[in-house]
């Protein structure tokens, strides 16, 4: 099933992370990397994790709101990936099994942590006052563009956190991270069926919580 | 779908602002150096236990684990089903007969051997008949299992016989 143009507009990255990114590697490249990590070679691994460190790190971010948090299981995700890679035996794509061990590690952190929400938001890039979608949001309310943004960020993170972590995946995934529903279904090991559920209910919540905001 | 995608476009407008939220700069820089120094190092990997690996492996486990959290209904009921299981194995082992298969003689074959033994003899040929065959039980290096006697004390083939003071003249 085709994602929509909506689906399709959140797919693009993150203007401010563009620049920082390194090259892509194509499937057959990356199998190699793979194959050459499995055997211990950490260089073939290190490239693998630049590949990846930033999207890992986004979905780990948006899922707990604090930079310190999402650091540390980051990390650990990819410690754990390199230790596992004997496993991998390449029934899916590299990055939905890092995704998968991501979002294992970070749901379980989250279980543990249980309500405790410590919020550690990062900055957001300046970028973000120039982009119409937003200043759309806040431009009419406040003559201070950026602290209403900062606002915003706050009120919308606390909405995010107040999801079930799989609503919650849900909406990063998709809405934020840009990934298809099938690739989602992948992550999540349940069926499409259930992403799009989830990703409605989720959105209506999210709509409910920041209602004022959205008029 | 499109009237629903069409109510979310405001809110999917809004969650672009997430997009922008960014790490310190030069937080990625260094990233991967880190990663692998803690692979060096060793890492959380010991300090993990096997059930994250397992969930990894067999995320139907995980989803079991889960239904036990969410609703306890479901963890009590296959709490239940387990002890219920337990029990009537138990059950069912007292009601079904036992019927060992005998790898030592029966006790009906051991009278049968003792029949045999038990003919009537003097008292020096019973003694020398038993110290031959405890010199032979003493000097096996079979393992010590019961004898076909059913006894120890059958091996002396002892029994009662009228007690008389004069001893049989030479024939």
């Amino acid at each position: 099933m085709t994602d929509s143009p909506s689906d399709q507009a959140a797919k693009t990255p993150s203007p401010a992370a563009a620049s920082s990114r390194p090259a892509p590697v194509n499937a057959a490249d990356e199998q190699r990397l793979v194959r050459r990590a499995q055997q211990g070679d950490l260089g073939a691994y290190d490239e693998l994790v630049r590949q990846h460190q930033e999207r890992i790190y986004a979905t780990i971010y948006h899922m707990t709101s604090n930079h310190e948090d999402a650091n540390d299981l980051a990390q650990e995700a990819f410690v754990k990936a390199f230790h596992s890679l004997k496993s991998f035996k390449g029934g899916s794509s590299f990055y939905t099994w890092l995704y998968r061990i991501a979002v294992n590690k970070t749901i379980n952190f989250l279980k543990q942590r249980n309500r405790r929400t410590h919020m550690s938001l990062n900055d957001l890039d300046f970028n973000a006052e120039n982009d119409p979608d937003l200043v759309a949001l806040v431009s009419d309310n406040t003559p201070r563009r950026d602290a209403a943004l900062t606002e915003l960020q706050e009120k919308l993170n606390a909405a995010m956190m107040k999801l079930s972590e799989p609503h919650r995946l849900a909406v990063v995934l998709h809405d934020v991270q840009g990934l298809s529903h099938d690739e989602i279904a992948k992550v999540m090991d349940c069926n499409i069926g259930t992403v799009r559920s989830r990703l409605f209910y989720a959105r209506q919540q999210l709509q409910a919580y920041m209602s004022e905001y959205l008029k | 779908m499109n009237q629903e995608q069409e109510n979310f476009e405001a809110l999917q407008r809004l969650l672009k602002l997430k997009r922008y939220e960014q790490p310190p700069p030069g937080y990625f820089g260094d990233f991967s150096t880190q990663v692998v120094r803690r692979i060096k190092l060793g890492g959380p990997e010991d300090k993990e236990g096997i059930l994250e690996y397992l969930f990894i492996e067999a995320p139907w486990l995980q989803r079991l684990f889960g239904a036990f959290q969410a609703k306890p209904a479901v963890a009590w009921s296959f709490g239940l089903a387990a002890c219920a299981l337990v029990v009537s194995s138990i059950v069912y082992s007292e009601t079904v007969e036992y019927s060992p298969v005998s790898v030592l003689p029966t006790s009906s074959e051991a009278a049968r051997a003792n029949a045999v033994v038990a003919v009537p003899m003097t008292l020096a040929e019973s003694s020398a008949e038993s110290l031959e065959s405890l010199a032979a039980l003493s000097a096996s290096t079979n393992p010590v299992i019961q004898p076909i006697g059913g006894s120890l004390f059958d091996q002396y083939s002892l029994h009662p016989q009228p007690v008389s003071g004069f001893a049989p003249l030479g024939r």
